[in-house]
């Protein structure tokens, strides 16, 4: 499967994370992430200060394809849910699209019933937005012509447009 | 030597030596969890990705790489686990259609998979799989320590000054492995032979239902009374029925192999073709490796056995021969404590479904025409239409009502078996699963009131769940038949 990166704007994270905040306070969760299937973060709600993220969301993909690998071995063709029981906090991974996941990290077992309940009723709308992202025309955009590299960087600077997420960086 | 199976640690380094008694143990732990669970197959793995024992149906699928996957998704898993502060994560992937998989960590270097389907409920196997792995880490830790002792000892031997003749002595006499471990089989096959006898002597299908009896394990020991296991103990075999399995600690020598010496080898690895072993002992593994070869449903269950006892026939050298007589006088006794236990599971579900049909029937023909009664019957249990169709063969109507024959369902469940190469345990779980979808169809076509449906129908489940715990449903027979009694007495069966 042909992995393509997803072309963000500020407004689609927001309303990811809008989401993904109402789903946390639902299932009483930690914290939720939403991933790309190579690792990449789109969009999270409380993931710990202390927790590099971007490890964080590698590791998860990462085990998250493994598993999948498993269960093709197994026969199980659209792998889907997948649960993580440790002592104190626990993970539960559902594929929202082909190339995204989301995870939700709780505490409390027994909420597991719940985090699921909540995870797939927030399912559609994220695979929605996802969907809609992706469909969206890849934009390239129109680099300056220049003959000096302080000339292209002036130029650069002038053609980035507030509230299309580069302003931000 | 070759039994002995190593759990290394996920850099390839060997950690736990196991010896063919534990990996037996280990075995047995693996399909009593199947057996409890319903699950598909279970299997142990160490941290390097290799399989060290399974229990249940592996056929379908290809063990080593599910292996090598599971312990690379848990090395990930830990991973993580270790960025979250957790000491560890077990997996657990859901299919609610197709197959799921648990997996978690036993020891360091030790992981258990359960592969399961919709038969089994993540609740009974978290709660069941608690006993299997406190079992499991028993064995383990027992074979930690005897590797550490066998570690020592053969730091000792190679530490000192000695010369490589002497090596090879301690070698060659470590290879033998300890005859500690003869013991249980001395009064194995004695047990066999009554209930052989009684398999011989019912008549299928006359008197009483409690009378026809045979079950696989009996009918096939009927048929094969004359053949090995049940034949009489040979008489080299060691008379004190001694102590429980000691670790034998100094046969595990993880040494590498001493192949590089300049000078050819005395007579040892090249042994006289199959004439090692005496005669008495090559005829009665001879006539085991027969019995085994037409009872297939045991042969599959102790194939392991069975291979290393063809290979014995055929080429074991004369300083093995303890060895394989401990084998295979473990083999036997293993194998008469198995049928002995088939045959009362299959006693106690005989005795129930009797009963449970017997009941159904009354009622039935209280409330409809004959023919009616004869379809739903035919309906729920002689025609189900697959190939492996077990209980239909017994269910007929003789005399104007329909009767369960148990001897005749013995006799088909054996030939399934045979057919399909399952193992009679693996027939006996497909027995009752048909058993229940036909009771299950039956109440369903009796019963109009949801809620005694409903309980009917949990009855049934009960039995299936407590069948998996063998000789423990012999309790529960009268609480799961009070449950029906009132029923049937108070005349609401069909409404």
């Amino acid at each position: 499967m042909a992995l393509r990166f997803l072309e963000l704007k500020s407004a689609d994270v927001e309303l990811m994370e809008a989401e993904l905040r109402t789903l946390c306070a639902r299932s009483g969760a930690e914290s939720v992430v939403l991933l790309d299937l190579s690792g990449v973060v789109l969009a999270s709600h409380r993931i710990p200060e202390k927790m590099d993220g971007l490890l964080f969301g590698a590791l998860l993909s990462g085990n998250f394809a493994a598993t999948e690998e498993l269960a093709r071995r197994l026969g199980v063709l659209d792998f889907r849910v997948m649960y993580h029981e440790g002592r104190r906090q626990n993970l539960y991974f559902d594929k929202v699209t082909e190339e995204t996941v989301l995870v939700v990290l709780f505490k409390d077992s027994n909420a597991l019933g719940r985090v699921k309940l909540f995870s797939e009723k927030a399912l559609p709308e994220l695979a929605r937005m996802v969907g809609e992202i992706t469909r969206r025309p890849e934009t390239t955009p129109d680099l300056p012509q220049a003959r000096s590299a302080a000339e292209y960087l002036a130029r650069l600077a002038q053609s980035i447009q507030p509230g299309d997420g580069l302003d931000q960086v | 030597m070759e039994a002995t199976i190593d759990i290394r640690t996920a850099d390839g380094n060997v950690n736990i030596l196991l010896d063919e008694i534990q990996v037996g143990k280990i075995r047995g732990a693996l399909v009593d969890l199947c057996l409890s669970t319903m699950a598909v197959f279970a299997m142990l793995i160490d941290a390097a990705g290799r399989v060290v024992a399974t229990g249940g149906e592996t056929k379908e699928y290809e063990v080593e790489a599910l292996a090598a996957l599971s312990a690379a998704d848990l090395a990930t898993s830990r991973q993580l686990a270790s960025l979250l502060g957790e000491p560890e994560f077990s997996l657990l992937f859901q299919h609610e259609k197709q197959k799921n998989l648990f997996m978690t960590a036993i020891e360091s270097d030790a992981i258990l998979i359960v592969v399961f389907d919709v038969d089994t409920t993540f609740g009974t196997l978290r709660l069941r799989i608690r006993r299997s792995i406190s079992q499991l880490q028993d064995i383990l830790q027992q074979a930690k320590r005897s590797t550490v002792i066998a570690l020592s000892e053969t730091a000792d031997v190679t530490r000192g000054d000695i010369s490589v003749e002497m090596a090879e002595e301690e070698l060659s006499a470590a290879a033998l492995p300890a005859p500690a471990v003869q013991a249980p089989a001395a009064q194995a096959p004695a047990v066999q032979a009554p209930a052989a006898a009684d398999a011989r002597a019912a008549v299928p299908g006359s008197g009483g239902p409690k009378r026809a009896v045979p079950e696989p394990g009996a009918t096939a020991a009927a048929e094969a009374v004359v053949t090995a296991p049940s034949a009489p103990p040979t008489p080299s075999a060691p008379p004190t029925p001694s102590a429980p399995p000691t670790p034998s600690a100094p046969q595990v020598i993880p040494l590498p192999p001493v192949e590089p010496l300049a000078r050819p080898l005395p007579a040892a690895p090249t042994p006289a073709v199959g004439g090692a072993l005496p005669p008495e002992l090559a005829a009665e593994i001879r006539k085991a490796l027969v019995w085994f070869g037409n009872f297939k449903g045991w042969g599959i269950l102790f194939s392991d056995e069975v291979s290393y006892l063809k290979r014995a026939v055929e080429r074991a050298r004369p300083d093995q021969v303890d060895t394989v007589r401990v084998v295979f006088l473990r083999t036997r006794a293993r194998l008469t404590e198995q049928k002995r236990l088939l045959e009362a599971r299959f006693r106690i579900l005989q005795s129930l479904y009797q009963q449970f049909v017997g009941a159904l029937q009354t009622a039935m023909k209280g409330a409809w025409k004959e023919e009616i009664v004869d379809r739903a019957m035919r309906a729920a249990f002689t025609a189900m239409g697959s190939a492996n169709n077990i209980i239909g063969a017994g269910v007929a109507k003789k005399d104007g009502s329909w009767t369960m024959d148990f001897a005749l369902i013995g006799r088909q469940l054996v030939g399934v078996c045979h057919q399909k190469e399952w193992t009679y345990q693996a027939g006996m779980m497909e027995m009752v699963r048909q058993m229940n979808s036909g009771l299950t169809a039956l109440s369903a076509f009796v019963v109009e009131n949801p809620k005694l449906r409903e309980d009917l129908t949990k009855s049934w489940a009960r039995i299936y769940r407590h069948y998996a715990e063998g000789l423990k449903t012999m309790d529960l027979e009268p609480e799961v038949l009070d449950l029906f009694r009132p029923l049937v007495r108070s005349g609401q069966m069909p409404n």
